[in-house]
């Protein structure tokens, strides 16, 4: 292998890593898809002509221990890019376990509510606020989906002898960017669909 | 146009994960007030209220988990612009819709009464 190979430091006119700037424009403009979601949610919060309505199913305390397990994922998230970029690998695997059993547990907490908010008869297409409730809190569900997916590959990647390469912290650095915005994207969404009165 | 290189470099965060912990148990401890502030009746303040503990938690989780307090300033502004148009987006779509007389489904009074775009921007923007 040639020097040019090995030597993974590159240079950039902004003096930051383009991965690392690629995921934070990539998390902006995730703020601008999420700011759309959240407008059509309000907009049509208070206008369906038929039930169930908000305030008759959604359930604050189920949510808030969703919330409360989303919140401490991000706790085990940033534990494990510390032990990432600090060489504390063991510490790096345990932490990025915990956080996708967490994530995995407020995934469960979605399915339930979902399966409950059907039975009460609302459906996607019951009335505006099954329809953006359920594109709203959906979407971020997806994301969370994805995000679980995408540390299960990193966990996998870092029980290979070589582990994640030289790149081991930015790698987990970056995966935590895209897993603290879903954090940061359900804290707005338990603030204005479950906490603030409708 | 400047040819200037500059080689990556990392902004380490200065956080131990016994401070990471402390902010994950402030984080929980706000979620619980806003959970009370909820269910208090605080009339008008609630909203206000909320949004204010929401946001400290939302910067929170920017400044100290994402670590963009410690990162090159270039990364603020890209993540600042993305945040302020989507609040944008959000106050000119409920502004749009709130004077819009045809938003009540052709004048149909909807069966719930309060309007969250009314709500939320009455309260905030007192118009």
């Amino acid at each position: 292998m040639n020097e040019a190979a090995v030597h993974t430091e590159h240079q950039t006119s902004t003096g930051v890593d383009n991965r690392m700037l690629m995921m934070w424009i990539f998390l902006a403009s995730e703020c601008l898809f999420f700011g759309s979601l959240i407008s059509t949610y309000l907009i049509y919060q208070g206008e369906s002509l038929v039930g169930p309505l908000p305030g008759e199913i959604l359930n604050i305390p189920i949510t808030s221990a969703s919330t409360f397990v989303l919140l401490m994922s991000s706790v085990t998230m940033v534990l494990a890019v510390y032990g990432a970029q600090h060489k504390e690998f063991l510490m790096m695997k345990l932490s990025l376990l915990s956080t996708i059993i967490l994530g995995i547990i407020f995934l469960g907490f979605q399915v339930v509510e979902f399966t409950e908010f059907v039975h009460h008869g609302l459906l996607l297409s019951t009335n505006q606020f099954g329809s953006s409730f359920y594109l709203l809190t959906g979407l971020h569900g997806t994301h969370v989906g994805v995000g679980v997916l995408y540390l299960i590959s990193l966990l996998i990647g870092s029980s290979r002898r070589n582990g994640l390469g030289k790149d081991a912290g930015l790698n987990l650095e970056i995966a935590g960017l895209y897993w603290h915005f879903v954090d940061i994207v359900w804290i707005v969404i338990f603030t204005i669909i479950y906490l603030i009165p409708s | 146009m400047s040819t200037e290189n500059h080689t990556t470099k990392t902004h380490g965060s200065p956080l131990t994960p016994r401070d990471y912990i402390k902010i994950g148990l402030i984080l929980t401890a706000i979620t619980i007030v806003e959970l009370i502030a909820s269910y208090i009746d605080l009339g008008a303040l609630v909203i206000p209220i909320l949004l204010f503990l929401s946001l400290i938690k939302f910067v929170a989780v920017v400044a100290l988990f994402m670590h963009l307090k410690y990162e090159a300033r270039i990364l603020t502004q890209m993540f600042t612009i993305g945040a302020v148009l989507a609040t944008c987006i959000i106050i000119g779509l409920l502004v749009l819709f709130r004077n819009d007389p045809s938003d009540a489904l052709g004048g149909v009074d909807p069966i719930s009464g309060g309007h969250a775009a009314r709500l939320l921007l009455g309260n905030i923007l007192h118009i």
